[in-house]
């Protein structure tokens, strides 16, 4: 969507209008359930935080000031409540690949089956990606949260540091250190 | 940005490619049909003390034009000479300020509550000619208090 359009849907959302909203839904759902399902870990609590987020959202968006940074106030949201479900213990530890399922689900999609002739190749590209995984179930949440927030935001760094409200310096430098220990972890389980 | 945070962030964009291989979950079609169910009901629900007060210009005139002149015909109907009646000051302000304070009620409870009139009063032009017929003959009572 073009700039001015993603504009004037975002002034009709302000309104609460009910199909400018459920298209920032279809715009953004993704890659915030994206996001949501790294953090948590599972299936059933990225969809309940998914909805939650959609619906402060809607609660709040009045109160939003529109200065082009929509997409940051929505990932602090869904970061923030990630986080709060993250402290309160729930689904913690769970690994992201016990509850996995795109990996399985794309190995195992009758397309895929059909049309892909080099099944070690996928198998070993599914081993690999779970091995990732894991390693970055190890990681601190908080070395987690900054590298999903690149990864499925698409966010500048600097904008990522005004969601986390930290400097730019301490965002590069958590992301630089999460991303040290990924390496480690990496290499360690092999 | 400094040319060393600069330096760094091109080196952990680059060292996040690993992440490029992820496969990217997202929500089955049933729960992105959920959320913009609920996304579309909180709209809806958040949204209908505006439209409920959207609707008042249309009708909020005609409803205390009805309120005022029902508690001015209350005051005033039957009273062929109301000025030898009221004579006094003081009861005149005393009445005014009842009704004043009546109709005042009545128009809070409209809004508060009566917004459901809407529909039967826009119904029937002939009952708001009478209202506002009945609103004018009460001013020119007032008039010649």
């Amino acid at each position: 969507m073009r700039k001015p359009e993603l504009e004037d849907v975002l002034r009709r959302a302000a309104r609460r209008d009910p199909e400018a909203l459920e298209t920032l839904v279809d715009l953004y759902s993704p890659r915030v359930y994206g996001l949501l399902y790294r953090l948590c870990g599972s299936r059933d609590a990225a969809e309940e935080l998914l909805q939650e987020t959609f619906l402060r959202v809607v609660r709040t968006i009045d109160r939003y000031e529109h200065t082009g940074k929509f997409e940051a106030w929505l990932f602090r949201i869904a970061a923030n409540l990630a986080r709060d479900r993250a402290r309160q213990g729930r689904r913690r530890g769970s690994m992201a690949s016990l509850d996995e399922s795109p990996v399985d689900a794309e190995l195992s999609s009758p397309d895929r089956m059909s049309t892909d002739a080099e099944p070690q190749r996928r198998l070993m590209q599914k081993e690999a990606c779970d091995r990732l995984l894991e390693c970055l179930e190890r990681l601190t949440h908080p070395e987690r949260e900054i590298l999903y927030l690149r990864h499925f935001s698409g966010l500048s760094f600097q904008k990522i540091a005004e969601i986390l409200e930290v400097p730019l310096g301490t965002a590069l430098a958590r992301a630089h250190r999460a991303l040290k220990r990924l390496r480690a972890e990496f290499n360690e389980s092999y | 940005m400094t040319p060393e945070l600069d330096k760094l962030e091109r080196l952990i964009e680059r060292e996040l490619e690993v992440l490029a291989g992820l496969p990217a979950p997202t929500p089955s079609p049933e729960a992105a049909q959920r959320v913009k169910s609920a996304v579309r009901a909180e709209a809806i629900r958040l949204g209908r003390p505006s439209q409920r007060f959207s609707v008042l210009p249309r009708w909020a005139a005609v409803a205390a034009a009805i309120l005022l002149a029902a508690g001015l015909s209350g005051v005033l109907t039957g009273s062929p000479k109301p000025g030898e009646q009221l004579a006094d000051a003081a009861e005149l302000l005393a009445l005014w300020s009842d009704t004043v304070g009546r109709s005042s009620d009545r128009l809070s409870f409209l809004l508060e509550d009566g917004w459901l009139l809407e529909q039967p009063v826009r119904e029937s032009p002939k009952a708001l000619d009478r209202v506002l017929d009945t609103l004018d003959a009460s001013f020119e009572q007032l008039g010649g208090l």
